[in-house]
């Protein structure tokens, strides 16, 4: 037995395990900094900075100074940076390879502070799949800058240039119907004999027909010269035919397209008008017109923010199917029920004092994880702020659920007596020169799907602005006169692009007036559509009408020719029997009157 | 690796007891076949330290059976998911799961358990079979090439000196 047991190998065992512990604490941070950086940076698109990592072990803990993201779009800006973060965790779970975090403190954070160096990563080259990647997002980026430019009264040119034109695209189709069967007829034509050639043919058929048949072999002679020219007469009469029919066509083909392309300003005219809902009813919408501007950037500001936290809650997607292959490989973990679940990474509270340029905010959240499914609970983020700049509180509640595969985020806004001042409304140089607003918004997304909706009201109001006449003065005078009104938003539909509606009952108290200028623009932007569109349908049709005379033209001349060649073509040789026979006729006949006349002679001479 | 390589030739080669290469290659079938961090590798690790085994052999072994794993891994994920999620043993696997020890194994891991099971299965078959691959290498595979010219003339050359500098 003896000679089975190693004691010093028990010995070899505590000092490797001392050992890897001993390398674990003296290197800890550095790696966890390095980790922060390194992990950090590949999620951010930017750079991330830690200026130290301190490890505790009694209580078991974690801080970490002078953290900075970069914002990828602004390498010379932080996305946000904070002094101090010290983290508390938990023993038990770390050793099962879990690292809970009992609470974690945030102090000085801030958003959007500059940076004294550039926090762009190194560029890699970019694969073909990169650009078009990006083109992809560019593309994207635009259609959710376009929601917003939908609740602005857009100009004809913008439109035109905007909108896929019928008068466009039957246009482009016409002209080149045009030009194929310009070339088709300019072929078919070029078979067709000329007035020469006819000339050449009446005249051969002349020397052919006319004379005396001088013997049968002139008769067969002639006989075959006539029969190669009716040939060549057959030959032309079809190329005839042939350009008659290819003229019937083009023109049949081009007289149905011209119609289409007549009516297509008209079309295009009605799409564009009930689309961009230029009538009075969709004009009249002041407050999209005013606020759309400000809820716009509102609306990007927040959308933006969550899109930088969405990917760290955790996630729809996760049951993809790469990863569903790698579970296959490597293996799951499957979770039971219990009191205590323990996700991979877990902060159980966290509570961040935030700096903002309006005062400071406290967060509080509860729950972040990436594994909500294993928690068995949503993340809480709450979010309060007293005695702000210009606002006397702000209470933020959001709850970010992703339990389920279909993830659900609400949230719940409050702000009371926020103190505008001197916004400029974007129109006519209207200005809401102050306001005390109170604002209630709640809203909750769902696979990607938003539903939200707010009310501002607007108390204390006082309007101005620097109109000096004409409609803007009467307008500013009529909201001089309004000192309380309510503004409500509404933003359904996907994420990337929701549908902005708001409305207020500015509308019905300024109506009067606006409409009044409305429908001048109105009749401003019909006129500027119906002549640029009437401007592009010429450029088009161009010579067409002229074309098409010319083809009418062609067509009788075509008539005329087809008729010349069918009388020659009827035209016949007498045959040498018949000529032989006649000429036999007329010789009897001239005999017969020649005995009739000496037969007179002598009847006159007897007398009886 | 190559002078570890060396060294098992040696003890093959040696008085070396045929079951202590054997156990050797039996529990480094277990490592090779589970994830490394899991905590029952740290109780074969301390098994390999304390008990006579050839460590040569065992670090070959994982290395050995470290590149196995990736033909069997699939089959020890599916084993140890029909085993975590059958139904019939869902009061016992969740009672396990209260207990911080337990989940400390990562027995609720399907390639952990799986692979576990997998080793556990062929411990036995693996440090029999071993073993009696060595003692036949012994009796009749390293009688027969010590008798052939070539292995002489190999054991001349400065390569095999070479060989047994390093395996030293």
């Amino acid at each position: 037995m003896k000679q089975w047991i190693r004691l010093p190998g028990l010995i070899g065992f505590v000092v490797t395990l001392a050992l890897l512990i001993a390398f674990w604490m003296l290197f800890a941070g550095g790696l966890i900094k390095s980790a922060i950086e390194t992990f950090g940076s590949d999620a951010a698109g930017a750079k991330v900075e830690v200026e130290s990592v301190d490890l505790t072990f009694s209580p078991l803990g974690i801080t970490l100074t002078g953290v900075e993201v970069a914002d990828a779009d602004k390498p010379m800006q932080n996305l946000v940076q904070m002094d101090k973060a010290v983290a508390d965790l938990e023993l038990m779970p770390l050793l099962l390879g879990k690292g809970i975090v009992k609470e974690l403190s945030i102090t000085g954070m801030a958003f959007e502070t500059a940076r004294t160096t550039s926090g762009a990563l190194a560029k890699k080259t970019k694969s073909a799949e990169d650009v078009a990647q990006e083109k992809k997002d560019a593309e994207k980026e635009a259609k959710e800058e376009s929601a917003f430019s939908s609740v602005k009264v857009p100009s004809a040119d913008e439109i035109l240039a905007r909108e896929p034109l019928l008068t466009e695209s039957r246009g482009k189709a016409f002209q080149e119907s045009f030009e194929s069967g310009k070339t088709e007829l300019d072929e078919a034509l070029a078979q067709v004999p000329d007035e020469k050639s006819l000339k050449s043919y009446e005249d051969d058929f002349n020397k052919i027909t006319k004379g005396k048949l001088k013997s049968l072999k002139d008769f067969e002679q002639r006989k075959k010269a006539l029969s190669d020219l009716k040939k060549r007469i057959k030959a032309d009469k079809k190329a005839i035919s042939t350009a008659t029919k290819i003229v019937a066509k083009t023109k049949k083909d081009l007289q149905g397209q011209w119609q289409g392309l007549k009516d297509a300003p008209g079309e295009d005219y009605d799409n564009i008008t009930s689309k961009y809902s230029i009538d009075g009813a969709g004009a009249s919408n002041i407050s999209k017109l005013i606020f759309g501007d400000q809820a716009g950037v509102w609306t990007d500001k927040a959308l933006y923010w969550y899109a930088k936290v969405k990917p760290f809650m955790g996630s729809d997607e996760d049951s993809n199917s790469a990863q569903q292959e790698e579970q296959a490989r490597s293996g799951r973990f499957v979770h039971f029920k219990t009191s205590n679940p323990l996700p991979d990474f877990l902060i159980r509270k966290t509570r961040v004092q935030l700096d903002f340029e309006l005062g400071n905010l406290n967060a509080e959240a509860l729950d972040i994880t990436h594994q909500q499914t294993i928690l068995g609970r949503p993340t809480h983020v709450d979010v309060t702020g007293r005695n702000l700049k210009d606002m006397q509180s702000l209470e933020l509640s959001a709850v970010l659920d992703h339990r389920t595969a279909r993830g659900t985020d609400s949230f719940n806004l409050a702000i009371k007596d926020m103190a505008v001042k001197g916004w400029n409304l974007g129109y006519e140089g209207l200005a809401l020169k102050s306001a005390l607003v109170q604002v209630n918004a709640n809203g909750v997304l769902q696979q990607g799907q938003l539903l939200a909706e707010g009310t501002g009201r607007f108390n204390q109001a006082r309007f101005g602005g620097k109109a000096s006449g004409g409609f803007a003065k009467e307008l500013q005078k009529t909201m001089q006169k309004i000192n309380q009104f309510d503004v409500k938003g509404e933003a359904k539909g996907k994420l990337a692009a929701p549908k902005i509606g708001i409305s207020s009952n500015l509308d019905k108290a300024i109506s009067g007036a606006f409409n009044q200028r409305l429908k001048e623009k109105k009749a401003k932007l019909e006129k500027d559509l119906k002549k640029q569109l009437n401007e592009k349908l010429l450029s088009y049709a161009g010579d067409y009408q002229d074309q098409l005379k010319g083809m009418d033209l062609a067509s009788g001349k075509l008539g005329d020719k087809q008729d010349a060649l069918e009388d020659l073509a009827k035209g016949e040789l007498n045959s040498w029997e018949d000529q032989q026979k006649q000429e036999a006729k007329a010789k009897a006949k001239k005999e017969q009157k020649k005995l009739e006349k000496k037969l007179k002679d002598k009847l006159k001479g007897l007398k009886f | 690796m190559l002078g570890m390589l060396a060294k098992l030739l040696k003890a093959l080669n040696s008085e070396s007891a045929p079951g202590q290469i054997a156990l050797a290659f039996a529990l480094a079938l277990i490592i090779g076949l589970t994830p490394l961090t899991s905590l029952h590798n740290l109780l074969v690790l301390f098994l390999a330290f304390v008990i006579r085994i050839n460590l040569s052999a065992f670090f070959l072994g994982i290395a050995f059976f470290s590149g196995l794993a990736y033909l069997i891994d699939p089959l020890s994920v599916s084993i140890g998911e029909s085993l975590l999620t059958n139904p019939d043993l869902q009061e016992s696997l969740t009672a396990l799961y209260q207990s911080d020890f337990w989940r400390a194994t990562k027995f609720n891991h399907t390639l952990t358990l799986g692979g576990l099971l997998v080793s556990l299965a062929l411990f036995i078959p693996v440090l029999v079979l071993s073993r009696l691959l060595i003692i036949g290498y012994r009796e009749k595979f390293m009688a027969w090439v010590e008798k052939l010219k070539v292995t002489k003339l190999l054991k001349a050359s400065k390569f095999y000196k070479l060989y047994t500098a390093m395996a030293d």
